[in-house]
């Protein structure tokens, strides 16, 4: 007799589609039934549409807003590609939540240092906006974003509000600027070059701040050799880790890095912990 | 234990079918010894030095199908329907026994458990023929699985002149001879028994892995990956005839208009597309780091994670079916002449 399947999808319902970028959608679901989701930031589901098969997806809504379920998700690949072509009211099938997430209760009372760049920026929503719906647990919130250019600036309601927040700081940046982005006001935006160059400009003191750090390869590896240097101890750093989960059950192999699986011991884990995993970045 | 003379041996598989057991053992296809269900009347291959695969296949098979989608019910439901029955799998080999008791069983029934795997294990028979020969590529003895098991078999066969000795290693194997008249060896047949498994035994390679784990933890920047990988292709058999080998993939198949499979299939981390990510970024993209992962997994991860022996149960089918001639021994030699050397 199968009893519990953990292979076994739920049906949830797609009742809003934000354009972020020319490739990147959010999706707000809503689940079909009863059956309780209880998340933490940071993990993820693994979603999927019949025919074409799943993709692990990192969840960018916060458990402090329950009434939904939202997932930013690129165009990358064929499920990817099929779910940019669904409509309100269309449902897809998801499994989770999977994976640690962020150790958010350990952060209460840290200062926070929150670096993202690109798409990045989604599984690190999740704990930016639970930090902000307790705020009162948490120290200074800084956030550092980078993206290619003003077009590929996901969650731009957020950004707007989060820089317009007095008990946070927010400081955005791009590789090419154009004038729309030149030519704001706010103080948070405007700013042209890679993340990085935001780390003058923010006051990130090492011996205070805990950095949550999330983005492609390439910006991981310079914002980190740009961390160490300013004194952060690898304990203090915390990541993502990125790997093709297929599923989610550290059954598969797909995730294993060393003696860990990306999709039970990870997806977070802290450059501490990275370091002792040899080939993980 | 117990004494099947040779020409018995018929009765109790028949007597196991009557049961209404399904039973699958060794069969002489075309000259390779394979797993196959054994039809009405017809009569294991007894022998043979291994299969060709371990009969992993049976538990987790090559490909299934484990999620249907039926549009008009509108969600997935599990594919139950395993053709399970009770199965009894006759004649394996006790490292193939090894690698489903301590490696299989162990990934697949922890939490949180694959339903698939649990169903079929736990309506498995496990009935070991010791082994009385090896081949120059087994070393079971170095790994502790072979040539006969202590435990962890329902019932396990030595071949003892014309005759079979019998141990029972289970309530279930208890049951598999209930109605049988078998007579109780001698002490003369115990002897017997006991000289043909130390005779295997002494014939083995010996591969010494005990304390390897330490030394190739030096060893990540090693160029012997780089070496030894010159003569792999890539082409994943040492995976898919490994009985300690269980990664998998998991994709859709579109059968109708509508209705789709959720199908997993073995998959093999020697193969490039292995660590491809979203985007088309593979992790693990030169040859040699796929190459590295195999063995750093079967000799520290594997045992970092879960503790116990090395993911290795001698059976030596990675040596033999290896285009390039990569040796696990030879592997395992290289390494340990690496002790103190390390370039890292």
């Amino acid at each position: 007799m199968l009893t519990h399947n953990p292979y076994k999808p739920q049906n949830w319902e797609i009742k809003k589609i934000i354009d972020e970028t020319p490739d990147v959608k959010t999706f707000r679901l809503f689940q079909r039934g009863v059956r309780p989701f209880i998340y933490k930031p940071g993990q993820f589901v693994e979603i999927s549409i019949p025919g074409a098969g799943e993709a692990p997806i990192s969840i960018t809504s916060t458990p402090t807003r329950p009434d939904y379920l939202e997932l930013s998700i690129k165009k990358t690949g064929k499920v990817t590609g099929l779910l940019h072509g669904l409509s309100m009211g269309d449902v897809v099938n998801i499994r989770g939540p999977y994976g640690r997430g962020f150790p958010v209760d350990e952060l209460k009372g840290e200062d926070l240092l929150f670096v993202a760049g690109g798409i990045g920026l989604a599984p690190l929503r999740s704990v930016i906006n639970y930090v902000l719906d307790r705020r009162a647990s948490y120290g200074e919130v800084i956030v550092l974003y980078g993206a290619r250019s003003y077009d590929d600036l996901v969650f731009k309601d957020d950004l707007a509000l989060w820089g317009s927040r007095r008990d946070m700081n927010l400081l955005a940046t791009v590789d090419a600027g154009c004038d729309e982005w030149s030519d704001r006001e706010e103080g948070w935006c405007g700013r042209v070059g890679v993340v990085t160059t935001l780390f003058s400009e923010c006051k990130m003191d090492s011996a205070r701040h805990l950095c949550l750090i999330c983005g492609p390869h390439i910006m991981i590896k310079f914002a980190l050799a740009g961390l160490m240097e300013a004194g952060f101890k690898p304990s203090r750093i915390i990541t993502t880790l990125e790997r093709m989960m297929k599923c989610g059950i550290g059954k598969c192999g797909h995730c294993n890095i060393g003696p860990k699986y990306v999709c039970q011991d990870g997806p977070v884990f802290t450059m501490e912990e990275i370091s002792r995993l040899y080939e993980a970045l | 234990m117990k004494i099947i003379p040779e020409n018995k041996l018929a009765d109790l598989i028949n007597k196991w079918r009557s049961d209404a057991r399904h039973v699958i053992g060794p069969k002489n296809v075309h000259g390779d010894i394979v797993f196959e269900t054994l039809e009405k009347d017809e009569q294991p291959c007894l022998d043979f030095l291994n299969t060709a695969l371990p009969p992993k296949e049976f538990l987790f098979p090559m490909r299934e199908t484990i999620l249907n989608f039926v549009p008009k019910e509108d969600e997935w439901t599990p594919f139950t329907n395993l053709n399970e029955g009770n199965i009894v799998l006759f004649g394996i080999r006790a490292c193939d026994v090894t690698g489903i008791n301590l490696f299989l069983d162990q990934l697949f029934l922890s939490d949180p458990p694959d339903p698939y795997y649990g169903a079929r294990r736990k309506s498995a028979a496990i009935v070991v023929l010791a082994c009385e020969e090896p081949d120059e590529y087994c070393f079971c003895p170095s790994c502790n699985s072979g040539p006969a098991l202590a435990t962890g078999f329902d019932l396990q066969l030595i071949h003892i002149g014309d005759e079979y000795l019998v141990q029972i290693g289970s309530p279930a194997g208890e049951r598999l001879l209930n109605g049988l008249q078998l007579e109780t060896p001698s002490m003369d047949q115990v002897g017997l028994k006991n000289y043909v498994i130390d005779e295997c035994r002494k014939k083995c390679r010996k591969v010494e892995l005990e304390g390897v784990e330490e030394i190739i933890k030096d060893l990540w920047e090693d160029e012997i990956w780089k070496e030894v990988s010159n003569y792999c292709i890539r082409c994943g058999g040492c995976n898919f005839v490994c009985p300690t080998c269980y990664c998998f993939d998991m994709n859709d198949r579109v059968v109708s208009s509508g209705h789709s499979q959720r199908m997993r299939t073995w998959d093999s981390c020697l193969l490039r597309g292995f660590t491809r990510m979203a985007g088309g970024v593979i992790s693990r993209d030169d040859k040699f780091t796929r190459l590295r992962q195999r063995f750093y997994h079967k000799l520290l991860f594997w045992k970092e994670k879960w503790g116990g022996p090395h993911a290795c149960t001698g059976c030596g089918r990675c040596s033999r079916v290896c285009p390039g001639f990569i040796d696990f021994g030879e592997v395992v030699e290289k390494i340990k002449s690496r002790a103190g050397h390390a370039d890292t």
